[in-house]
């Protein structure tokens, strides 16, 4: 239970933190990082596999639980 | 076609191309049919392994082939160098808290009551084909942004940068 409340606050810190973020206060978001990895050719291929195995990870093989 | 503040009046507002906001509504609207087939689809089944590795694929040669990787360049010459330490800071420590609960997670099993890794708590969410929708729809948007901005974005146009 503690470590579910965990992985919550972490992903809803990550959402938070990339709309303030967004408002141009000097920090890096997500999506510049991720603009600067695919502008980079190997990169790109990196972010195409990573982004592949998350979605055949989470949508083609995730298990309902009991 | 473009509209915007032209004539006597004040340029105000950078010109939005209708066209372009047409695009994108009409690949958001077959993105979110697809993503209902596809959340739909059982797991680890044929169909299932179709629905993804299709816009992966697709994703894949346009990454490789697709003209984005030639202005992609252009574009990369506007940017400023990489962000210094701090700028990354907050990101890395997330990274870190993640990584580290997801060991802990996969060190106990993988399928610990305690301790679930981040596949066991996401899989809770998938078990309704509404949140399954949301995820393959927030899926395939992470995915292709880069992708679409880069074409959306002229290579000297600053504001690409946050």
């Amino acid at each position: 239970m503690v470590a579910t409340v965990a992985w919550l606050t972490i992903l809803a810190t990550a959402i938070v933190w990339e709309v303030v973020c967004h408002f141009g206060n000097g920090w890096a978001t997500l999506t510049t990082m991720a603009l600067r990895l695919w502008l980079n050719p190997i990169g790109r291929i990196a972010y195409v596999a990573i982004w592949a195995f998350v979605g055949w990870h989470v949508f083609a093989r995730y298990t309902l639980p009991h | 076609m473009v509209v915007g503040h032209e004539g006597n009046c004040r340029m105000t507002r950078r010109p939005i191309a209708v066209d372009s906001i047409r695009g994108l509504v009409g690949i958001g609207v077959v993105a979110a049919i697809y993503a209902w087939w596809a959340s739909g689809v059982p797991p680890f089944t044929p169909r299932a392994y179709v629905a993804v590795g299709l816009p992966a694929l697709v994703f894949l040669a346009a990454a490789i082939i697709g003209p984005t990787s030639r202005r992609a360049g252009a574009i990369s010459a506007t940017l400023p160098g990489p962000p210094h330490r701090p700028r990354v800071f907050p990101w890395a420590i997330l990274l870190v808290l993640a990584i580290s609960l997801e060991g802990l997670g996969l060190a106990l099993g993988g399928r610990s009551q305690a301790v679930p890794t981040l596949s066991t708590v996401i899989d809770h969410a998938l078990s309704r084909h509404a949140v399954r929708f949301a995820l393959f729809c927030a899926w395939l948007a992470v995915g292709w942004a880069p992708l679409l901005r880069v074409i959306k974005t002229s290579p000297t146009d600053q504001s690409v940068v946050d």
